[in-house]
């Protein structure tokens, strides 16, 4: 490789895109060539100026992770899948409905309504009484 | 906070602040930008196979969450120097460095960036980029003569 060749891959060195022998060609270049290996020294003087100029990360986003995340999980109990959470609902459903049915009635809405039932039961029974015993019944042939 | 993404930001957490701080050279923006990427990623960290998908993920949100700001910003700018023609934004000092990367475009900065503060190689770099290795490597040499002619410029000053 010539020097222009070599110059433009020096930056290139370590990134995975050169072989080993490209690289090796390289590093054995710069070790003869006083101005390709200022122009790596260079580069290399770029690259420590990135590492040089990290921060760190200001507390307070950190905080704000942990709080917007913590609430999403005080939603959620990981322990309890939907699925078996869904069933149990529904069949505790299911005996609440069936203990209402076989219950007496408890509130005055269903007090008024067994009071209307009765009496109309009762009324029935009356009038099932006052139909008269020798009234025969007349079944019609079609 | 979940220890999963307690593990990830102790990881990455410093390098995708720092890559935003790059993009945007606005610590305030950068803090926005980094946690919003770990917050969605907590909201989709059980689809992840493995940890060099989040790493991607993580890396991909931070450049294009940066792109979008810069977009918006710069329309907003627009706006501002419409109305205020005399508004100028001063750099504060520990930023000088990213205010000379800034002068490179997006996608030359955003190389530059992932392959120094991210320690990614190229082909990585393609994958968070979504983009060809080739496009990474002549991104990469573009961007370093660029920011090589910048600093011997400032140097002269």
């Amino acid at each position: 490789m010539k020097c222009n060749a070599i110059k433009e891959n020096l930056y290139h060195i370590g990134k995975g895109t050169l072989s080993p022998f490209e690289e090796t060609e390289i590093l054995i270049h710069l070790k003869h060539c006083p101005s390709c290996a200022a122009e790596y020294d260079e580069v290399n003087r770029i690259k420590a100026v990135f590492r040089n100029t990290l921060e760190p990360v200001p507390g307070s986003v950190l905080q704000n992770i942990k709080s917007a995340t913590g609430k999403k999980q005080g939603f959620s109990i990981p322990f309890l899948k939907p699925l078996p959470v869904a069933a149990f609902a529904l069949s505790l459903l299911l005996i609440l409905s069936l203990l209402k049915i076989t219950s007496a009635p408890n509130n005055k809405e269903d007090e008024l309504a067994a009071f209307i039932y009765d009496s109309y039961a009762q009324s029935a029974e009356t009038y099932d009484n006052e139909i008269p015993s020798n009234i025969e019944y007349v079944t019609y042939a079609y | 906070m979940d220890s999963r993404l307690d593990k990830i930001y102790k990881q990455h957490g410093k390098y995708v602040y720092n890559v935003a701080l790059g993009m945007l050279k606005n610590r305030d923006d950068a803090q926005d930008v980094t946690q919003n990427v770990f917050i969605k990623l907590f909201n989709s960290l059980d689809s992840f196979r493995g940890d060099s998908d989040i790493k991607t993920y993580l890396y991909r949100m931070a450049i294009n969450s940066s792109i979008d700001y810069i977009r918006r910003q710069s329309t907003h700018r627009d706006k501002l120097e419409k109305m205020e023609p005399e508004t100028s934004v001063s750099m504060v000092d520990s930023l000088s460095f990213y205010s000379l990367i800034d002068k490179l475009d997006d996608d030359h900065k955003a190389v530059l960036l992932l392959s120094e503060i991210g320690g990614f190689k190229y082909d990585e770099i393609a994958d968070i980029l979504q983009t060809k290795t080739g496009t990474v490597k002549s991104r990469a040499s573009r961007a370093i003569v660029k920011l090589r002619e910048i600093l011997s410029k400032e140097a002269i000053k």
